[in-house]
């Protein structure tokens, strides 16, 4: 009798378990507080001074940067690809690089590198791979929200605004 | 009276009959002279008419010929900055291999300087596809870690310096033929004069024929009592090789004169002797012809033809004679004489002086071997290029005049990669006791990231153009393939660490014919980890996997990955019963090595036009095929698979690399295919006649691909996150630590899952403890 109350318990403790089983979750938000959707149309991006491994693919950066800033996308792209070339594991430069395509209204490119920047900020060097992440991610929902997909974006951003720092 | 006079009447009024004899010669003649008259009106009027015909054709041909720019093909330049692995001597090497040249005065671009504590170089201008970088001197100071500094002739630093790009080939790339095109300026004058001093005395004066050159070379032949020396002018051989065949006819000799002569009447003497010197026919490589002296002195002796001496100009010119006969690779003694005959017409004739006549002649034929030629000559990655450009560009695009082409080739790994190709097939061969140059190979390297191609190698000989393996030979790939079978299990939730069983199986196939694969070594291991079946690579327990997932959804990955639907359709594709080339494992391993992005191996970055303007540029294009923790897990087993199975035996395997051996029934073909942080590399090793080579994917392609990395370094994974691994038992994929067995790390989705390994001192989940119970009833 002992031994079947004792067997019931266990399924019905299994039961529950396997009730509460999900399917593998994005990474853990920081902040569960909730922001109000941006529905505004995403600033073009703003020149920032990013940490790279070498001086050579930051001179690239800054000049990519300046390209882009003179509203010259193909020129920046160049300059960008020639940096990845040297630094092909760099997230910043994918980031730089999605910005450059999102600006020459190449939407797929923008994804597709946008989503390598994400896949490569867990190996980044230079700043936390929580930051690298979140800038990656940003730059992803600042592309879905070109792509119309706005309630997806603003969901990142919810996620992710906090730990970019 | 009156019938008299009536008959006188009539005699004056009819004239004098002719007999009818010498009526009809008169006939005759007239329509003989009438015939001859039209019939030399009508030839008249058809040979010009033929003559108008062709002198349309050839001045057509010929302008068009004379005046086509070729697209020029550069490989990747050379990134300099602060910091970059290079030491003094290799940056030398790399300047050596631009064309460089070392002088103290720095006076003119394209010269550098050795000092004590670096290189001073006067580079070149050149514009890259992003803009025009113009003549600069720099300074480079070293270390001994490379680079140290780089700075201008004021000391002020420079960060990022770009070579001008090496050029590996020139051709026209609407039909595909490769050519150096010299202009009548980069014809050395030895040249011409000996051209004309051996092959055409009268080249200055006659008028497209000579008679007393054929009148000369009846005699010399007649006295040497062979075909020694042939009568044609330059002119002739030139109108043969553009728009003859080598027929013996008369008509085809006539039309050889009549083309000669409206060539000299339309074209300047200096005109025709330099597309003499473009065109001509020297020689053979493999599939492709050797046409003119500039790709002749590249294929000969590795050298643009500025910097032939005497000798070796001399052995150029004997081989028009003869191109196969005069070949100095297979016949040097009989092309040594006949060029030092040659360097002593060039003596007799004052072309050059007693002493270098006396030196040329001392030197030995110097032909540069087709296995150690150096240089860029990469006739089997400019196949790459020729294919990517017939796909993605226009023919009107491609028939533009002075096209630049901006390749993706890395020169160095180029030669590294068949440098490691050619001498370890070469070692296993004396190792093994096989047939000596039985074994080919191929290779190919690419960005990691990018999936760019830097280095292709299509047989053992590099620079041999002929069968291009890395593109075009379609072989069974086998175990290189199981990594897309353990992939779908992983994609489908289940776990690295997850069991199945290696055991006998027998399928029957659509055919109506029983399938029994058997493990390499023919034995069984019974239920074991995914991760422990790839890293052995056995058959059996991957086949059961296979099934478990469905046959069907390994090969729907295998599309995602490739963008192809496989040939084979059957279970024993899980095997590797695909053909495949080099190229294409490269596209499927691109996959994993990139992190989960699928990207069309490149060989061309851009095409600009004569104005500098991008015909188009190819910017990265991705796709991504795996999610990140799918594709992180399976590349941690094929790192396993390089530490602890089947790529063990690498003195690299332990760096932090990933990779997968496969063989092939009766060890037909040899596979590797890994990567690490940089580079990818797909190495394949067997026979064209398809038989067996004896070698695993271990001691064939793994041997190719370890010299490939003593040569070019190698650049370990980056680790993944400690905190997201879990220790396992290396033999039984059970939660262990290191206190207690042999483990491996791996990433594990849910550890809390895992059977802990009785012994270890692990404290159990509640799932753990829940699980024990149901397993210990």
């Amino acid at each position: 009798m002992t031994v079947s109350i004792y067997r019931s318990f266990c399924f019905a403790v299994c039961l529950a378990l396997a009730a509460c089983a999900t399917a593998p979750t994005p990474p853990p938000m920081r902040s569960e507080k909730v922001s109000k959707p941006s529905v505004q149309k995403p600033k073009p991006a703003q020149p920032e001074r990013p940490k790279t491994r070498t001086s050579a693919t930051f001179a690239l950066l800054r000049d990519a940067d300046s390209a882009l800033a003179a509203a010259q996308p193909k020129q920046a792209i160049l300059l960008l690809e020639r940096a990845v070339r040297i630094e092909p594991r760099n997230f910043e430069l994918w980031i730089r690089l999605s910005r450059a395509h999102l600006a020459s209204n190449n939407l797929t490119a923008a994804t597709q590198h946008a989503r390598k920047a994400i896949a490569l900020a867990d190996t980044a060097v230079d700043v936390s791979s929580q930051v690298a992440e979140a800038k990656a991610w940003l730059q992803y929902a600042q592309v879905l929200e070109y792509r119309g997909q706005k309630q997806e974006a603003a969901s990142i951003r919810q996620r992710y605004s906090r730990q970019r720092g | 009276m009156t019938a008299q006079k009536t008959r006188k009447t009539r005699a004056k009024r009819r004239p004098k009959q002719q007999p009818l004899w010498a009526r009809m010669r008169a006939f005759l003649l007239r329509l003989i002279w009438r015939t001859i008259l039209w019939l030399g009106l009508a030839t008249v009027l058809l040979s010009a008419g033929y003559a108008y015909y062709i002198d349309r054709t050839i001045s057509k041909t010929f302008e068009g010929r004379r005046w086509s720019v070729p697209a020029q093909v550069y490989a990747q330049p050379l990134e300099l900055f602060a910091g970059l692995a290079l030491s003094k001597r290799q940056f030398a090497t790399e300047l050596d291999r631009l064309g460089y040249r070392q002088n103290v005065g720095l006076d003119s671009p394209g010269t550098y300087r050795l000092n004590a504590s670096g290189i001073t170089v006067h580079l070149r201008s050149f514009r890259f596809i992003d803009g025009f970088r113009p003549a600069q001197t720099l300074r480079f100071n070293f270390n001994r870690k490379g680079i140290e500094q780089i700075t201008e002739l004021d000391s002020s630093e420079v960060i990022l310096v770009r070579m001008d790009p090496a050029k590996i080939g020139s051709f026209f790339p609407s039909h595909g033929e490769d050519r150096i095109v010299l202009t009548p300026q980069e014809v050395p004058n030895l040249l011409a004069a000996g051209l004309k001093a051996i092959e055409d005395r009268d080249f200055d004066e006659h008028r497209g024929f000579s008679i007393t050159g054929i009148l000369r070379a009846l005699f010399v032949n007649l006295r040497a009592g062979s075909a020694r020396q042939g009568g044609s002018t330059l002119t002739q051989q030139l109108v043969k090789s553009y728009f003859l065949t080598n027929e013996r006819t008369l008509q085809r000799k006539l039309r050889e004169l009549a083309m000669a002569v409206i060539l000299e009447l339309r074209f300047s003497k200096q005109d025709l002797l330099t597309a003499y010197v473009n065109e001509i026919f020297l020689g053979q490589n493999g599939a492709r012809a050797i046409h003119g002296f500039g790709l002749g002195a590249q294929f000969y002796f590795n050298k643009p033809i500025n910097e032939l001496n005497v000798a070796e100009i001399a052995t150029l010119i004997s081989i028009i004679r003869g191109p196969s006969y005069y070949n100095p690779f297979r016949h040097p003694e009989r092309a040594l004489s006949r060029r030092n005959r040659i360097l002593d017409t060039f003596y007799s004739d004052g072309l050059i002086g007693a002493v270098a006549h006396r030196q040329a002649k001392a030197q030995p034929i110097g032909v540069v071997s087709a296995a150690g030629r150096g240089g860029a000559y990469y006739p089997a990655f400019m196949d790459l290029v020729r294919s990517e450009l017939s796909q993605r560009y226009s023919n009107a695009d491609l028939r533009s005049q002075g096209l630049q082409i901006f390749t993706t080739l890395d020169p160095r790994l180029q030669e590294n990669t068949q440098q490691a190709v050619s001498l370890t097939l070469d070692d296993i061969e004396r190792d093994r006791k096989l047939p000596k140059s039985g074994l080919q190979a191929a290779s190919v390297v690419a960005d990691s990231q990018t999936g760019e191609v830097l280095a292709l190698v299509g047989g053992r000989q590099g620079r041999v153009d002929g069968f291009n393996r890395a593109l075009n030979a379609q072989r069974s790939v086998g175990s290189v393939i199981k990594p897309v079978t353990v992939l779908t299990a992983l994609n489908q939730g289940m776990e690295l660490t997850d069991e199945i069983v290696d055991q006998l199986v027998t399928l029957q196939q659509s055919s109506g014919e029983d399938w029994a694969p058997k493990n390499f070594d023919g034995k069984t291991y019974g239920k074991l980890p995914i991760y422990l079946a790839l890293s052995r690579s056995l058959n059996l327990a991957m086949v059961d996997l296979g099934l478990r997932v469905g046959v069907e959804n390994v090969q729907e990955q295998f599309t995602t990955l490739t963008n192809r639907r496989p040939n084979n359709p059957y279970p024993s594709f899980l095997l590797g019963a695909e053909a495949m080339s080099p190229l294409q494992t490269l596209e499927l391993y691109g996959n994993f090595a990139s992190g989960g992005f699928h990207t069309r191996p490149k060989a061309v970055i851009a095409v600009l036009d004569e104005n500098g303007s991008a015909l188009s540029h190819h910017t990265f294009e991705m796709r991504e095929s795996i999610q990140m923790p799918q594709v992180s897990a399976l590349n941690k087993a094929l790192e396993l698979a390089m530490r602890r199975g089947t790529g063990r035996t690498s003195p690299f395997s332990q760096l932090g690399v990933a990779g997968k051996t496969g063989t092939t029934n009766d060890n037909r073909d040899s596979w590797f295919a890994g990567f690490d942080n940089s580079h990818l590399s797909v190495v394949w090793v067997g026979r064209d006649d398809n038989q067996s080579t004896g070698l695993t994917g271990s001691s064939g392609a793994l041997r190719v691909w370890n010299a490939m990395a003593r040569l070019n370094g190698v650049d370990p994974i980056v680790p993944i996150d400690s905190d997201a691994l879990v220790a396992i038992e290396y033999t039984s994929g059970q939660r262990a630590d290191d206190r207690c067995a042999d483990i491996v790390l791996l990433p594990v989705q849910d550890s809390r899952a895992l059977r802990i390994k009785p012994g270890c001192k692990i404290k159990p989940s509640l799932r753990q403890r829940l699980r024990s119970i149901f397993i210990d009833e």
